[in-house]
């Protein structure tokens, strides 16, 4: 236990400060890795999309096959649940948000690469503060700059003192609430994925690298299974994340539409 | 992770048809509606708790400072909690 507590001394954890706060390249203050692989990420979906969607054929070979599975997943799980007649409208902007947050997500396990764009909150929330700006101008448009207010904090069928008490928990929940989660979500869920990948190869490379003891080595082993089962697990929380970031937008547009529910 | 089911693909889960079992025997909503109701209850809950135990607890919080007491926090956060589950019970429990 002694040769372990001193191994462990010696190795050190790799921290948020190393891990997320990157420099500058080329001197140029805005110019971070995460800014380039969103700049790259734009590009590979721009260039998917395009080389899919450019030429369309009636019955679909190659990358217009692959993107068409990606169509019919975000049309059939994402904009037609919440969006019904007008699914086919919002396709535009929900594709774009699951297949950019998707690829953005998936940077974190490419090899070499290895860092999810939206562990930098700015990201995420760009992308929220958009689909927040979209549903109360909707909502506005749609239910009257009244309606929309008068629906969102006062649900029929209440007795009325209790209206006073009820409505700006509505408000907050809708308005600050939900947008702030929407981001927060996706970024913690990035941020707390690369710190576990970080941290298991950090041991799996100290252990049979840097410092091969006898002692050590099973350590080392264990954190590279660790490794690979968690970028497993990330694999799937990245795909889920992209999923339910495209969700929550259809759902809120949604409900700015149709404000019955 | 479990949520994500109920709103997803699975709309045919017995907690959905639970849910909108009754609305359903009014045969005029499409499955659409059902899912779009249920994922709305489903994500919105915990930001009204968590909204109930703001406004309260927060305004519970002014009143500790403006009278220099220490009880009127916590009851808020109570209060608060108590209000959102009764927003909750009556927009989506019936």
């Amino acid at each position: 236990m002694t040769a372990l507590t001193v191994l462990a001394d010696e190795f050190k954890a790799p921290g948020p400060q190393e891990l997320f706060d990157l420099p500058a390249i080329g001197g140029v203050a805005w110019l971070t890795k995460p800014v380039l692989l969103a700049i790259l990420s734009s590009i590979i979906v721009i260039v998917f999309c395009w080389s899919a969607f450019a030429k369309p054929k009636i019955v679909p070979r190659g990358v217009q096959n692959v993107a068409e599975y990606g169509y019919m997943f975000v049309r059939d799980q994402v904009a037609r649940p919440f969006l019904g007649k007008d699914a086919d409208r919002w396709m535009g902007l929900l594709l774009t948000l699951f297949f950019m947050i998707w690829v953005w997500n998936l940077m974190g396990v490419i090899p070499f690469i290895q860092f999810p764009v939206a562990s930098h909150i700015a990201f995420p929330a760009v992308l929220a503060i958009t689909i927040y700006v979209i549903k109360v101008y909707l909502g506005v448009k749609h239910q009257g700059p009244i309606g929309y207010f008068k629906n969102m904090m006062f649900p029929p069928g209440l007795p009325k003192p209790i209206y006073v008490l009820l409505a700006p928990i509505e408000f907050l929940s809708n308005m600050i609430i939900a947008p702030f989660t929407h981001a927060v979500r996706l970024f913690a869920n990035m941020f707390a994925g690369h710190m576990l990948l970080a941290f298991f190869s950090m041991v799996g490379f100290w252990f049979l690298f840097e410092q091969l003891t006898p002692l050590g080595a099973p350590i080392g082993v264990l954190g590279v299974v660790m490794t690979i089962v968690f970028t497993g697990f990330e694999l799937f929380i990245q795909f889920l994340q992209a999923f339910l970031f495209a969700m929550l937008a259809a759902m809120y547009i949604g409900n700015s539409l149709h404000p019955d529910h | 992770m479990s949520k994500v089911k109920g709103t997803g693909s699975d709309m045919t889960s017995p907690l959905s048809t639970a849910i909108v079992g009754r609305a359903m025997s009014e045969d005029k909503l499409r499955p659409e509606e059902d899912a779009q109701g249920f994922a709305s209850a489903a994500w919105s809950i915990p930001s009204t708790l968590l909204a109930g135990m703001a406004i309260y607890g927060g305004a519970g919080w002014l009143l500790d400072r403006w009278l220099d007491t220490s009880a009127f926090f916590p009851i808020g956060v109570v209060v608060g909690v108590v209000l959102a589950v009764y927003l909750v019970y009556r927009k989506y429990g019936r």
